[in-house]
């Protein structure tokens, strides 16, 4: 049976949607949500699959940092997933008064967007798949852009120049943009009021994975590509 | 993903107390380390090592520690990639490590290279971005000398004991596996570079600015000029070899190192 490289997934049971989780957010209420099952635990990746709505989906962890998501998206495009929604930690500016931080661009301060894309090319959500986010948050999410750097520690924010610092959307965004699918993102602050200790509450993050849901599950796949 | 930036203000660097990411705490672990990337691959070191014990097992850092013909030795991945390495080397040096061992996957970037080969590499192009926050290009990325000079005779040795190929050069470290096209690796090639891994430049520019010693040994898992092998103990036997093998040189170069200490 044909598995994936780095994710050891069979290729068989690779759906459409994807919820990209990282692995500092508690997975529990992510794959309960979907009443998931264990498809694969290879590297930093664990994989479940379960169902919302009548729809297939999968939830991966995805290690820390953009070179792993990238994988993570290559091998699942490859395979046949089309859309991708990122729950994610960052570090949130003060001003950012909202649990949640909806990305509309993101500052490629990392290594990986660029072996993509000059650095020129606009890291971008998918506009629709975005817009469903929001939506799915019931307007309770901030938009902002995000800085995305490699290294956190360390590292002081540009002041009034990005929302929040994180690991990983400018991969995605440009990633998914390069290979064709959609992808937004969804971000929270373990150093915030939606966490104890680090650690995002349960019931932020299940809220999380239910928006996530809800909008990958309501996209035409290919509705927003502007050339299609 | 971190929050490092959480850890930043949690646990300040220098912070002696239980690891942010790692969950390790010093005084739990001993000062050399062998960094596989993968967490199963920390089996094949316990697996070699006296009274081996689970440590911590956090996201994707596996942590164990155990004994070397009387060194204590530690085995923690790095996950893939070099934002992931560079916290494993920043919170490993905080519990005590002082000497770090990669011991990877790469893949050849010269035809004569074959799968299952041994690299030891004595420098790293930097085309990664997490090296870029803590020093800029002009900055080499180069392993400890002395280590480097113990993995090269050792791996010499094993490579005419057990008759395997060993190369010992400059590889590259890369952010993003595939988005490495064909003229970007012809140019790696053309450069001389043996071979392509994705941690290696973190780790060598940290643990110099931090007065540490790394290196590196390598596994050969495929060839991108010749073309590629898959990747696993089932599919590729010689890759799981050279592990194994990558695993005795690292093992056996630290004793020395230690010994002559």
């Amino acid at each position: 049976m044909a598995e994936l490289y780095h994710l050891g997934i069979p290729t068989s049971a690779v759906p459409r949607f994807a919820v990209l989780l990282d692995p500092l957010l508690p997975s529990d209420p992510v794959v309960t949500a979907i009443k998931g099952k264990p498809l694969a635990s290879r590297r930093e990746y664990v994989s479940h699959s379960g169902g919302w709505n009548g729809h297939e989906v999968l939830v991966i962890t995805v290690g820390i940092g953009a070179p792993p998501l990238a994988i993570a998206v290559e091998e699942l495009t490859r395979s046949g997933i089309r859309a991708f929604v990122l729950l994610g930690t960052g570090a949130f500016n003060d001003d950012v008064r909202s649990p949640w931080l909806l990305p509309h661009g993101a500052a490629r301060s990392d290594g990986t967007s660029a072996q993509y894309a000059p650095l020129q090319f606009p890291a971008l959500p998918d506009p629709v798949l975005r817009a469903r986010l929001a939506s799915a948050t019931g307007g309770a999410a901030s938009y902002g852009v995000v800085e995305t750097v490699d290294v956190l520690e360390g590292c002081p924010m540009s002041p009034g120049l990005a929302a929040a610092r994180d690991l990983r959307c400018a991969a995605l965004f440009v990633a998914a943009a390069a290979r064709g699918v959609h992808a937004a993102a969804l971000l929270v602050d373990p150093n915030g009021d939606e966490a104890v200790d680090g650690v995002v509450r349960h019931q932020v993050v299940g809220d999380m994975a239910v928006a996530a849901y809800r909008s990958l599950t309501s996209i035409e796949i290919g509705e927003s590509r502007a050339h299609d | 993903m971190t929050s490092g930036s959480s850890a930043s203000s949690d646990a300040p660097k220098g912070s002696l107390g239980r690891q942010y990411h790692i969950k390790v705490a010093p005084g739990e672990i001993g000062g050399v380390a062998l960094m596989p990337g993968d967490p199963f691959r920390v089996q094949l070191i316990a697996d070699k090592l006296q009274d081996p014990v689970e440590v911590a097992h956090a996201r994707e850092y596996r942590t164990v520690v155990g004994s070397y013909k009387g060194m204590q030795v530690t085995a923690m991945s790095t996950g893939i990639g070099c934002p992931s390495a560079a916290i494993a080397v920043e919170e490993l040096a905080r519990c005590g490590v002082h000497t770090f061992i990669r011991v990877g996957s790469t893949a050849a970037l010269q035809a004569e290279i074959e799968v299952g080969d041994l690299v030891v590499n004595t420098g790293t192009f930097r085309n990664d971005g997490t090296s870029l926050a803590y020093a800029p290009l002009g900055y080499p990325a180069v392993p400890d000398t002395e280590l480097t000079t113990a993995l090269t005779l050792v791996a010499r040795e094993t490579a005419q004991s057990l008759g395997v190929r060993m190369h010992v050069g400059i590889n590259v470290s890369d952010d993003a596996f595939y988005a490495e096209g064909p003229e970007w690796l012809g140019r790696m090639t053309a450069l001389g570079l043996l071979n392509v891994e994705m941690e290696s430049s973190a780790v060598f520019t940290i643990a110099r600015l931090r007065g540490l010693r790394a290196g590196m040994i390598c596994g050969v898992s495929g060839n991108l000029v010749t073309g590629a092998a898959e990747y696993g103990a089932e599919e590729n036997p010689r890759l799981a070899t050279s592990w194994e093998h990558s695993i005795d040189v690292a093992l056996e170069a630290a004793h020395r190192l230690e010994s002559a200490a």
